[in-house]
């Protein structure tokens, strides 16, 4: 019946090009260290305050996408998620959103001393869901995150590895158009990441998009179609995994050399494979 | 405020949910759980029954009720405005997380508070049963006006904790100023009746939102008489009008907080 239907669409509308969700041009964001609440109220802003997280980023997603996003430490990667998720209104540039988002990052928004089924309850709720929903989706949320009896138990006896399989049953059960995964997949045992895969190709086929940050090039070579490489807030590389990542592990091997060797800051987008 | 209220009712489920979490996390992280809201108010009106009637001997016939009538609702509103001012720092995770308008982790304390608060109330008035009757109904509107009046304070309250973590500490001390300077341990006709304290300092005391507050409540759950309707329905006027300023100073500075904390 599905597939039927999926056929006839296809004949009826040859080619469709895919629908940008997310829409990044120029974006730049910066920090005001020490920021008071008169310059804010004001408007004033003070340059030698500002650390500039994030400068220049242009990217889109597209329907059925999953891009990784990899780069060192403080490179921007949870800045640009947190921009994804208008948590953060960037300084600079446009950013433009359709659906609704889920950012999932580790360990946040569980409240330690009650059972994992509550949390269940109240991550759900904070994610927009009615109480009705959560209820119709609580056993398949417990199956997915397959913890046992430890669903009953207080969160503070949780492994970190079990945290993320909750948290990410949770997320990925109320199916947000956009996915973005922060390092939530390294913590799971090698079964669970298995699983988590499986189920972010299925959110792929259904058309809704991903960013996966990670620090492990072979899951993003495994799961992603596109990979985005950040350093110092500023895009070095984006395009094909293989392409990307590969120059990010020569360029990992020895940072300060190769930095000497381009001969510059990452001021723009250098390399744009597609 | 319009607006407001449509992004709380939005979220009702959030908000459910986080009242739930306040209420279950602050009774299962002790031994005694709920009781210590009904031991806690308690053990205060002990203290200052003890100082006030045993050693300076004064207070009129039922101090201890008289006084435990300001005791609660001082509790509840100190309570409610140290918790609204750290309801953003102390809730940094979720909002980097959640996609749930902010104002929400503002008026949950209040809420909360007016839960307990409901409890505090209800002992006086077990206590005190012999003046209950169609006025005690009054409770509610004051119930409901300490949860509005709260709110609008800790808008400002909760936006300045962030830029100034100072706000917390200095907040403690004006609470505990504020204390001896609303009617809690004493009636308020006591300050006008000395004739040493000048008039502009009585119309100043006046001002005092808690004095008119304290007052309804002990005329309804001492007395057992209706309140003063003036007192109460300008207060209800002026916290509107604080609230509406302190929301539109939120909507304005709140897209900005996530990046402070």
């Amino acid at each position: 019946m599905f597939m039927s239907e999926i056929l006839i669409n296809a004949v009826s509308q040859p080619v469709k090009a895919p629908q940008p969700m997310v829409t990044f041009s120029n974006v730049g964001l910066c920090f005001q260290k020490h920021a008071s609440i008169f310059d804010l109220l004001f408007g004033r802003k003070k340059k030698d305050r500002e650390f500039w997280a994030l400068q220049n980023i242009s990217f889109t997603v597209c329907e059925g996408d999953t891009i990784g996003i990899i780069g060192r430490n403080g490179s921007g990667k949870s800045t640009l998620s947190l921009v994804c998720t208008k948590i953060y209104r960037p300084d600079r540039g446009k950013v433009e959103i359709n659906g609704r988002v889920q950012l999932l990052a580790l360990g946040v928004g569980f409240e330690k001393q009650l059972s994992g089924r509550e949390n269940v309850y109240i991550n759900g709720s904070l994610m927009g869901l009615k109480f009705s929903e959560i209820r119709r989706q609580i056993d398949d949320i417990e199956a997915f995150a397959d913890i046992g009896d430890f669903m009953d138990e207080q969160m503070r006896t949780y492994s970190s590895g079990m945290k993320s399989r909750l948290a990410f049953a949770i997320a990925t059960a109320i199916r947000p158009e956009i996915l973005i995964l922060d390092e939530v997949l390294a913590t799971g045992d090698k079964a669970f990441q298995d699983k988590a895969m499986e189920r972010m190709k299925n959110l792929q086929s259904l058309a809704r998009c991903a960013l996966v940050i990670s620090h492990n090039p072979a899951q993003l070579r495994k799961l992603c179609n596109k990979v985005i490489w950040l350093e110092k807030g500023k895009i070095v590389m984006q395009g094909d995994p293989e392409t990307v990542l590969s120059a990010y592990s020569a360029f990992c091997a020895n940072p300060k050399e190769w930095m000497a060797k381009n001969n510059e800051e990452p001021n723009h987008p250098k390399i744009i494979v597609n | 405020m319009l607006r407001a209220t449509k992004d709380i009712w939005e979220n009702r489920h959030a908000l459910r949910s986080q009242f739930y979490v306040n209420i279950k996390t602050t009774v299962a992280t002790t031994r005694l759980g709920l009781l210590w809201w009904i031991l806690d108010p308690l053990l205060l009106m002990l203290i200052y029954y003890f100082v006030v009637k045993v050693i300076f001997d004064r207070g009129g016939p039922n101090y201890h009720l008289f006084a435990l009538c300001g005791i609660v609702t001082w509790q509840s509103f100190s309570r409610s405005i140290t918790l609204c001012t750290s309801s953003l720092t102390s809730n940094a995770g979720l909002i980097k997380q959640a996609l749930v308008p902010m104002v929400l982790y503002v008026i949950i304390s209040p809420l909360v508070q007016a839960f307990f608060y409901l409890i505090g109330l209800m002992i006086i008035m077990v206590w005190n049963w012999p003046v209950l009757g169609f006025q005690t109904i009054g409770v509610f509107i004051l119930v409901f006006l300490m949860v509005l009046m709260s709110f609008a304070i800790g808008l400002f309250l909760s936006i300045f904790e962030v830029y100034i973590r100072d706000t917390g500490k200095l907040l403690s001390y004006i609470l505990r100023f504020g204390f001896y300077i609303s009617p809690i341990l004493y009636s308020p006709d006591r300050i006008y009746e000395i004739a040493s304290i000048p008039d502009y300092a009585k119309t100043l005391y006046s001002l005092n939102p808690m004095v008119h507050f304290i007052t309804a409540v002990r005329d309804l759950l001492f007395f057992g008489r209706m309140f003063d309707y003036l007192p109460i329905v300008i207060t209800f006027g002026v916290t509107l009008c604080i609230m509406q300023i302190g929301l539109v100073f939120f909507r304005r500075v709140s897209p900005y907080v996530p990046k402070m904390i």
